[in-house]
């Protein structure tokens, strides 16, 4: 081929290249001012829903209401993201404003450095009130209605104004939070953080995951331990009661429970077979400590909820986009037919410029101007 | 009047993947050969004019001869050349194009895999340019392959025969790029050898490598 020839077969491939690239950058921006869900949600005891989205960096609460609607509750400040929300009756939500995990590299990390607040506000909107303000990493909210407080689940909390200097090992603990600000410790845990928490009706027991290997952790023994569910008494917090069956050494990672004696937990179907992990929630006789019939949602899910009057059970599928990007998606699994729904989040799209243009957000910006 | 002979006979040498050196032993070779040819006709009473196109004519077509001394050399390198470069361009359009339709997402990075490919490309159509073809191939080539291994993660899925299918290609063109000689070369199995040793070090060096740091990036 010629030099003409040459300079129209690579014009026309540098124009096609230029083309794809301007209308992926078009694309990329309109995707990154579109909020997105962040897989923290709540579901009200009336079944109404709360739930966190993230648009241009800024993180927003809901509550969906009505057909298809949803009500901007509040909208956390600009390094700052809102997690665990969970309703406080019918009319409040509570919620943490964290700065969220440190970015130190494994081994350095300084919990101590970040900010958590935990934060009321009204289901209709308007002024959030702040309940506590900590150094740390408030990681789970948990109300407890029987005893009007809240659980508190973080890592490295203190209230003190300066932070504690140097490294400290990991350390977590679980602390009691009243509506005026009263913060006590239950118990700290080292090595581990309990997930998955649970708290009884009438406020006295609590139900976590942890590692069992929690009260004596050693570099060997994290890797031959497994995660089991847990009973705690919240005012003898150092009797520790195990739940699952002790004489299975299969991972749990989820747990809900349906009632005193049944629960619901998500483990590895084929443990032991080789391949990749096939997660499935299973139904579990807490009397006969044996499992029952699977659900077959057959993959790996989080942030698993009862909502309904426990007719309903809520999750978060988290998956990669192929530039790597976590997406978040919030379903729902009838436990009477078995039948699994996504749910659909109110579409939020034409909501930013709402979001931009609302009192919250101005008084918010007026604050951190101030 | 020699002057028309040597430009014809420049554009037929310049058809082939030769190094400059070997170009330029061709170049004299077939030179004396068409103007033997010449000589020829001017004996038979032709004018020089006449005898020099009698010449040419008998020859044949620049392009024809050229492309049939490269087929000689190196049967359908041309055509396996344009079959990568169209692959790469096919599936790394396709796939960014996908994306960006289903998960309203840009891959930009994946679009890099266009300077290797247009680098492979370039070499299977330039007719045009003189250069060390051996060489700047074996680069290109280099290039396409690092290009299309650094973008892999993308060709997961359901793109992977695709993928695999071109790195093996690339690979094969590579060894056969510089393992090919175009004239009898001293040392020929030797340098084979080395050749060999050093291209098939460098890929397992790189792949080790990046086995390594996936490992370390926690994949």
């Amino acid at each position: 081929m010629n030099k003409k020839g040459l300079l129209i077969v690579f014009g026309v491939i540098a124009f096609v290249t230029g083309g794809l690239a301007a209308a992926g950058q078009m694309v990329k921006s309109s995707e990154e001012a579109s909020p997105s869900f962040t897989g923290e949600y709540s579901v009200g005891a009336d079944g109404t829903l709360a739930y966190v989205t993230e648009s241009d960096g800024i993180q927003t609460l809901h509550v969906a209401v009505g057909e298809g609607g949803s009500r901007q509750v509040y909208i956390a400040d600009d390094s700052k993201e809102i997690w665990a929300p969970v309703f406080n009756g019918e009319d409040e939500l509570a919620f943490v404003e964290t700065t969220g995990y440190p970015d130190a590299p494994e081994g350095e990390q300084e919990f101590q450095l970040e900010y958590s607040d935990v934060r009321t506000v009204s289901v209709e909107g308007g002024e959030p009130e702040t309940v506590l303000q900590v150094r740390g990493v408030i990681t789970d909210l948990v109300n407890d209605p029987a005893r009007k407080r809240w659980i508190v689940n973080g890592i490295h909390l203190h209230t003190d104004e300066k932070p504690e200097e140097g490294f400290i090992p990991y350390s977590s603990g679980l602390y009691t939070l009243r509506p005026d600000g009263s913060f006590e410790e239950i118990r700290s845990f080292d090595t581990y953080s309990p997930g998955s928490l649970q708290i009884s009706e009438d406020g006295e027991k609590m139900l976590m995951i942890l590692a069992d290997d929690f009260e004596n952790a050693t570099p060997d023994s994290m890797f031959e331990a497994t995660e089991r569910i847990y009973e705690m008494e919240i005012n003898q917090p150092e009797e520790m009661a195990v739940v699952s069956d002790e004489a299975k050494d299969i991972p749990i990672s989820e747990v809900a429970a349906v009632d005193e004696n049944r629960l619901l937990y998500q483990t590895i179907m084929n443990w032991g077979e080789g391949g990749t992990f096939e997660y499935d929630f299973v139904w579990y006789d807490r009397g006969a400590k044996e499992e029952g019939d699977r659900l077959h949602i057959n993959e790996a899910v989080q942030e698993t909820q009862l909502g309904d009057d426990d007719a309903w059970l809520y999750y978060v599928k988290r998956s990669r986009k192929s530039d790597q990007t976590e997406v978040f998606e919030l379903f729902r699994y009838d436990l009477e037919s078995g039948e699994e729904e996504k749910v659909k989040l109110p579409h939020l799209n034409s909501q930013v410029l709402m979001i931009r243009q609302s009192p919250i957000f101005f008084e918010n910006r007026k604050k951190e101007i101030c | 009047m020699t002057h028309k002979l040597e430009n014809y006979v420049k554009r037929i040498v310049e058809q082939t993947d030769c190094s400059k050196s070997e170009r330029e032993d061709l170049y004299e070779e077939m030179l004396s050969h068409v103007m033997m040819r010449r000589e020829e006709e001017r004996q038979k009473g032709k004018t020089e004019k006449e005898a020099e196109e009698e010449a040419m004519k008998l020859f044949g077509r620049e392009a024809k001869i050229g492309d049939g001394l490269q087929q000689a050399m190196f049967p359908y390198r041309r055509e396996l050349l344009l079959l990568l470069a169209l692959l790469g361009f096919l599936f790394t359009f396709g796939k960014y194009t996908a994306v960006l339709v289903q998960e309203q997402t840009a891959l930009l990075p994946i679009l890099s895999g266009t300077a290797g490919h247009s680098a492979v490309l370039f070499f299977a159509l330039n007719r045009a340019f003189a250069v060390n073809r051996k060489i700047w191939l074996a680069l290109a080539l280099l290039l396409n392959l690092l290009l299309l291994l650094l973008n892999m993660t993308s060709f997961y899925g359901g793109w992977q025969p695709a993928y695999l299918l071109m790195i093996g290609l690339n690979i094969y063109l590579m060894y056969r790029t510089v393992l090919t000689y175009e004239r009898p070369k001293e040392h020929k199995t030797a340098r084979r050898i080395i050749h060999v040793v050093n291209i098939t070090l460098g890929l397992a060096a790189g792949l080790g490598e990046g086995y390594i740091y996936l490992i370390a990036m926690g994949f």
